[in-house]
């Protein structure tokens, strides 16, 4: 009787550590490859999942990067040429018009795994990711809106409080302008202009498109906002047009300029770093004046063409986890999609707890296939007419004709969301 | 006066060299600088404390293998074939009457393909390249880059070729060798410094073209050019790490241009000027 | 062109041989040129005559004729790409060819220390031209380049060189003018060791003076290499890529933008393959055009 009673356990013991050796090696000898963009952030927090998930189920995960404009490059060449090269790759909503058609409708791995997709915040997944139709096939993996940055400090000792219009921002760069130290700084470089335009425009309440896809800001708001955009050059650095993100979240942490407007998952890592930064605590984060800026939402998606859809579909699970979020906020600054994760972040850093809620009132750009063209046409307008080249009217109405003509060439068949 | 103009000559040429030196000074302590002092207002110019760190993680790293790999295989494989059979064709063009004045015409043709812009034949390369299967391999560039290199060593052993005395040939087919045995027995030996510059400024070419590697290579087989544009990243300037991939890079293109560059002349010039 | 046929083994069997040699020699070369050269121009004129876009492809694929042609002539960013590099051409040859033709003379002695200096001298051109980019992009930087420092030490002011249109016009022709003035120099001393002595000699039994030696002896001996190595430089600049990708990517607006970065765009950035291969036609006929009237002016000197 004890005989057996032994054997049955050491058979138990036997199968119990047999399974779990199944789980842990679970895709030993497979290899995928995953494409992300260059950033400190996201990049690093690909490299993170990658070596866990190694160790997790034995599939070795090579991470390649690319900074933003290659990346878009790259992937749509890789799409394009139905290269086999990717598994995973991260992919910004603004390129969704172009390359959703080419990635791997989740769906059915949705349903099938009973993956919580509806704990991601709907304003984000609507915009990355999701096609007209309700095909989902990118789960979101990072969001971010553009936020001002300010200097507590200084704006304790002149009794300042952060902007509510964009009125009180211009006023508020003039007060802070020194001669050592800019007023604000945002990045004037082309590819980075046009949001900072359509922000100001928004914020005046004006509509980018009707729902039909008709451009509205071939008007007085429109040239408005422009101009105020070119008057901030005055209150910014003196080399701010030739400013990418990187010079701007470098500008602000050297303590160059007392604002700035930009992304918060670029310059919060460094902002906090205190071998980076010299505005350690000493700074916070603001909503755009008017409420919401411009999204940029990052989601891994699968390529039609890739090898190991499986392992990939898994190594998206595992990434989006409401763990893995949290982990990658807490190492990079990365901001998490997902409302479980936020739950326990807001109460951890009560100072981002109202991320969530401007995540999902966020706006984006449209996702259709001529987008990168239109965004490509407006700030080389924009950007001539912040260096005077062209007038602001002039600029304002050639991106209208411009942004007509791209979207005549294939009108979308569904309706715009009409803001 | 003799004594001030070589005065005033040392001096301009004294600028002339620091003109091309203080660039590359400033690209090596850049690379050896500590992150603190990388963003200063104004600059420092010679720091406090220097780190080799960069180096040591590059050369161990295959971010930097992994490149540096593929521009070694790709120059040097584009390099022997294009000096092999650019110097084939020129002694051909040399050695041999061809009719209706064709050794002019191949010979300007080689010119032209050196005149028009690279880029008129970039995206055909692309579609092209896509079409055989061929992207993202390092044949598709050691192809471009042979196509790219003939029409510079074509030029240049033309010139080596039609100055070589005919007679030592003709005594050397006359004792029964054949046109081949002539070429690799008699002429090849005489026109090798020649040939080997050639070579050297080919791989140089090889090594640091960037437009055809960006557009041809992905993840394998990209390039030392394409991964430094690579640097221009959108979170932080890499200003340390990116001069140490550059100073790398460099390195031995330095040392083959200084031993080489004065038997140049010839191919850079498509036969105007003899250097 | 000068031919040196062997007179030796003239016979009937011997000629025959010899040039079976001769054109094994010569096909490879030939082969490679059509393959790598003829045959993707003529696809390429090929595809400009459709609308392509090559990773949208719910975007209709359709024949179009001349209508790639005509649209990129009319189209304001293209022409605007034409005149900043033909700007770029004129301003860049042009100082390298002053800067360098100076230190060539300067340098073109025979003194020992002279031929150490000469290769010294020569090192920028043969640095990728990616590395010279984030090289300058480093030393242009408004706040932290070394340019602005060096301006600001000598009583000048800082000046926005990569952030203002102007500027970062002045900024790229003088990236440029650092990497090619070398070549001017090797060129040029070449040239003026090669120059004949005896026009020299009898200047000086002449008592010509410095100056009246170079003008009336040294240029007139000189020209015709100067006109095809300045016009070998122009073709090459036509070709500026890598150096404007990496420090100005066109920007800012338009003031950089090189019909070379265009064709780029066009053809892998928007995937418009059809409109970007008409477009590198234009600029292909363009530069020939320009090679051909550069080159024809000046006359012979080429050993063809």
């Amino acid at each position: 009787m004890k005989r057996t009673t032994i054997a049955l356990a050491v058979a138990a013991m036997v199968i119990l550590a047999a399974t779990q050796a199944l789980a842990a090696g679970e895709f030993a000898g497979r290899e995928i490859t995953v494409l992300f963009m260059s950033s400190g952030t996201y990049d690093a927090s690909a490299r993170l999942a990658a070596a866990e998930f190694e160790a997790l189920t034995g599939a070795k995960v090579n991470v390649v990067d690319a900074p933003w404009t290659a990346l878009h490059e790259k992937l749509g060449i890789a799409l394009a040429t139905g290269s086999r090269d990717y598994d995973v790759v991260s992919v910004e909503g603004m390129w969704d018009g172009e390359m959703g058609p080419y990635f791997e409708p989740l769906n059915d791995l949705i349903e099938r795994d009973g993956f919580p997709y509806d704990d991601f915040i709907p304003g984000v997944a609507k915009n990355a990711g999701q096609a007209a139709d309700g095909t989902i096939f990118g789960i979101p993996h990072a969001a971010d809106a553009v936020a001002i940055f300010y200097r507590t400090d200084l704006f304790a000792e002149l009794g300042l409080k952060p902007p509510t219009t964009y009125d009180e921002y211009a006023e508020l760069a003039r007060i802070l302008h020194t001669s050592k130290r800019a007023g604000t700084v945002f990045a004037g470089v082309r590819e980075q202009l046009l949001k900072y335009w359509i922000t100001r425009y928004r914020a005046m309440g004006g509509v980018m498109l009707s729902p039909d896809w008709k451009v509205q800001f071939n008007n007085e708001k429109g040239v408005q906002a422009l101009e105020q955009l070119k008057a901030m050059k005055d209150y910014a650095p003196a080399g701010v047009m030739s400013y990418d993100n990187p010079d701007v979240a470098i500008a602000f942490v050297n303590g160059d300029a007392a604002m700035a407007e930009t992304w918060p998952s670029l310059t919060l890592g460094m902002a906090s770093d205190p071998a980076q930064s010299s505005v350690v605590g000493k700074f916070a984060i603001a909503p755009v004046p008017g409420g919401s800026g411009e999204m940029s939402t990052w989601h891994l998606s699968i390529p039609k063409t890739a090898r190991n859809k499986d392992v990939a579909w898994e190594f998206i699970k595992f990434m989006t986890s409401t763990d893995n979020q949290l982990r990658y906020q807490r190492e990079f600054g990365v901001n998490p999609t997902r409302y479980s994760a936020w739950e326990i972040l807001a109460k951890e850093k009560p100072e981002l707890a109202g991320v969530p809620q401007a995540l999902n009132t966020a706006w984006a750009f449209p996702r259709i296939p001529q987008w990168p063209q239109m965004y490509d046409a407006a700030n080389i307008q924009l950007s001539q007419a912040m260096s005077g080249q062209i007038s602001c009217e002039a600029a304002v109405r050639s991106i209208a004709n411009t942004w007509t003509e791209l979207i005549n060439q294939l009108k979308p068949d569904f309706a715009w969301r009409g803001d | 006066m003799r004594r001030f103009l070589n005065v005033g000559r040392a001096f301009l040429i004294g600028l002339a060299l620091l003109w091309v030196l203080v660039p590359l000074a400033w690209l090596f302590v850049t690379s050896i600088k500590m992150p603190n002092e990388l963003f200063q207002d104004p600059p420092v110019l010679i720091p406090s404390a220097v780190t080799f760190e960069h180096y040591r993680t590059l050369l161990s790293s295959p971010s930097f293998r992994q490149p540096a790999v593929n521009s070694l295989i790709i120059a040097s494989v584009a390099t022997i074939t294009s000096t092999v059979l650019g110097a084939m064709a020129a002694y051909s063009l040399a050695r041999w009457r061809l009719p209706w004045r064709l050794n002019g015409v191949l010979a300007g043709w080689f010119l032209l393909t050196r005149m028009y812009p690279a880029i008129s034949t970039a995206i055909p390369y692309f579609l092209l390249m896509k079409t055989f299967g061929l992207l993202d391999t390092r044949w598709a560039l050691i192809i471009t880059y042979t196509g790219f290199n003939l029409s510079f060593v074509v030029w240049q052993m033309l010139g080596y070729y039609q100055e070589l005395p005919i007679d030592l040939e003709n005594a050397a087919f006359v004792d029964g060798a054949g046109t081949l045995q002539t070429f690799l027995r008699i002429t090849m030996p005489l026109t090798l410094p020649g040939l080997a510059s050639t070579a050297v400024f080919a791989f140089i070419m090889s090594w640091n073209e960037f437009l055809f590697a960006v557009i041809l290579t992905s993840v394998g087989t990209k390039t030392l050019p394409v991964s430094i544009a690579g640097f221009i990243t959108d979170k932080s300037l890499a200003w340390a790490e990116m001069s140490a991939f550059s100073m790398l890079t460099i390195l031995p293109v330095i040392v083959f241009a200084l031993a080489t560059q004065r038997y140049l002349v010839r191919g850079m010039t498509m036969g105007a000027v003899k250097g | 062109m000068a031919v040196s046929s062997l007179s030796a083994g003239t016979s009937r069997r011997w000629k025959n041989r010899r040039t079976l040699v001769y054109l094994l020699f010569l096909l490879p070369a030939v082969l490679v040129l059509v393959a790598t050269s003829l045959y993707p121009l003529l696809y390429a004129l090929g595809v400009s005559l459709t609308r392509w876009n090559l990773l949208s492809l719910w975007l209709p694929r359709t024949w179009v004729g001349l209508g790639n042609y005509v649209k990129v002539l009319q189209d304001p960013t293209f022409l605007t790409s034409l005149a900043n590099t033909f700007l770029f051409i004129v301003a860049s040859v042009g100082l390298e060819f002053l800067i360098g033709f100076g230190i060539a003379l300067l340098v073109s002695g025979e003194s020992r220390s002279l031929k150490i200096i000469r290769p010294v001298l020569l090192i920028p051109m043969m640095l990728p031209p990616v590395v010279v980019g984030v090289l300058w992009r480093m030393l242009w930087h408004t706040k932290y380049g070394l340019v602005n420092y060096a301006l600001v030490r000598l009583g000048g002011t800082a000046v926005p060189w990569l952030a203002s249109a102007t500027h970062a016009k002045i900024a790229v022709v003088l990236s440029d003018v650092w990497e090619w003035t070398p070549f001017f120099i090797l060129v040029l001393v070449a040239a003026l060791q090669s120059l004949p002595q005896e026009p020299y000699e009898v200047a000086q039994i002449d008592g010509a003076s410095r100056w009246q030696t170079f003008r009336y002896v040294t240029w007139p001996l000189l020209k015709p290499m100067v006109a095809i190595v300045v016009a070998l430089r122009a073709m090459d600049a036509a070709k500026v890529f890598d150096l404007i990708y990496v420090l100005t990517q066109g920007g800012p607006g338009l003031s950089t933008e090189v019909t070379t970065l265009f064709i780029y765009k066009q053809g892998l950035k928007f995937f418009e393959v059809g409109y970007a291969s008409a477009g590198a036609w234009v600029y292909l006929i363009f530069i020939l055009t320009f090679s051909w009237l550069l080159l024809r002016r000046r006359g012979a000197g080429v050993q063809v």
